[in-house]
């Protein structure tokens, strides 16, 4: 049961991930996203490789794991590429914001990449083995990076009252959210090891194919329809900006 | 084990941010009506009578230097009421510039861009100014004159009443999407 499971989750997300790419190109969102597309195609050749090898009998585990490691490795570098392009995207039509997201993004993330040390650093247990220690608590630090990025841009856009398109919204939705159980699991690992890994491995994967339907969901979800409205009525705001101008060149 | 409970906290309340956002973001697909109904009432009068420079002039005078910081500690704390009110206006008409920024029609959408411009450069400036007029709370005796957030109310507000204009010239319609 859990070998199919684990085999299910493993296979499904790159398959779909293999439809997010086909979306993309049809859509031509490649052009706004050619890091998100990067890593999208990334993944499913990635996928592949690691299939084959983690399924050969000629591959010894050491080699496997230095394959996995190689794959995380690229794997967050390109999520990183993302979560910059997805900053860019939503400043790019706000000219009065755009170099304040740029600088945003730049010491959000040394403040971060700092925290995430420490962080990963104060919850790691002394009880781990070196390999467990070297990839969950890398992974925990990473998470907290990414994680950190995508609250501090979604609470940013929320307060200057941002719109961001559907399917901008939808790839940092699912990032956000697979980043978000992936700090959980991180920190559970790190600090109690082995002893829940199994459940927590299922638990990643499960939520790395929810990300990837939902990447798909916003993919296909149009933007609102045309609707016919009515600007407000711009006799108050007049009023208050007569009134404001009256008191303060006083 | 402190650090990696905070952690999970943190991780656990991230998730329904984003959650809550997502559920938002599909609530949030209304019309300009009921976006100009969310806006904020400002007490006009009430304003006046605050940023009166006469009447703190006149205070400045009057009250022992002790009564006189509280009381202006006080209308500072009004001010800021006041500029939060044209700060959460200002992403009122963010949203408002971004539905017509979308428009077929492109002196309506050039229009919605310079009002998305000049109302992001308000909430922006709203900021700044609440952090003068907390530092003006603790520092009662310090300037803190608020004078060009009119300048970029008045640039906001016009353009409000320019895309209103262009609507009614040639009807077209927007867009409304959190």
């Amino acid at each position: 049961m859990y070998n199919a499971l684990y085999y299910y989750l493993w296979v499904a997300p790159h398959a779909f991930l293999a439809v997010v790419v086909i979306l993309m190109l049809r859509r031509r969102f490649y052009k706004e996203f050619p890091m998100f597309l990067c890593y999208a195609v990334y993944q499913v050749l990635g996928f592949g490789v690691l299939f084959v090898l983690g399924t050969s009998k000629a591959v010894s585990p050491g080699t496997f794991y230095d394959a996995v490691l190689l794959d995380s490795g690229i794997s967050i570098a390109l999520r990183f590429g993302v979560i910059h392009e997805i900053f860019e995207n939503v400043f790019r039509n706000y000219a009065a914001l755009s170099r304040l997201g740029e600088l945003l993004f730049r010491w959000a993330s040394i403040v971060l990449v700092l925290t995430g040390t420490v962080g990963a650093g104060l919850a790691y247990s002394e009880g781990l083995n070196h390999l467990g220690a070297t990839l969950w608590v890398t992974n925990l630090a990473v998470s907290i990076v990414q994680c950190g990025l995508l609250l501090l841009l979604f609470l940013f856009s929320r307060y200057f009252g941002l719109s961001w398109r559907n399917y901008v919204f939808g790839i940092a939705f699912g990032l956000g959210v697979y980043a978000c159980v992936d700090l959980t699991n991180s920190t559970i690992l790190s600090h109690f090891g082995l002893a829940s890994v199994r459940i927590l491995n299922l638990l990643t994967m499960g939520t790395y194919h929810c990300c990837v339907l939902i990447w798909i969901a916003y993919l296909l979800t149009p933007e609102p329809a045309m609707r016919s409205l009515q600007a407000p009525a711009a006799t108050e705001l007049h009023n208050w900006n007569h009134e404001l101008e009256r008191l303060l060149q006083q | 084990m402190i650090t990696a409970l905070f952690l999970i906290f943190a991780a656990v309340l991230t998730l329904g941010f984003l959650a809550w956002g997502a559920l938002q973001r599909r609530a949030s697909q209304r019309d300009v009506q009921e976006l100009s109904r969310a806006i904020r009432p400002v007490d006009l009068e009430a304003f006046r009578n605050l940023m009166s420079a006469d009447d703190e002039g006149y205070l400045r005078q009057q009250l022992p230097a002790r009564v006189y910081r509280a009381v202006q500690r006080r209308r500072l704390w009004a001010a800021v009421e006041y500029v939060s009110c044209a700060a959460f206006n200002a992403s009122v008409l963010t949203k408002l510039g971004d539905a017509a920024r979308h428009s077929p029609d492109p002196e309506l959408a050039r229009a919605g861009q310079e009002l998305v411009d000049a109302a992001v450069r308000l909430r922006l400036y709203c900021v700044v100014t609440r952090m003068r007029f907390y530092t003006g709370v603790v520092w009662p005796g310090i300037s803190v004159s608020p004078a060009s957030i009119a300048d970029r109310y008045q640039r906001a507000t016009g353009l409000v009443g320019q895309i209103r204009r262009l609507q009614h010239v040639r009807p077209a319609p927007l867009r409304v999407a959190s």
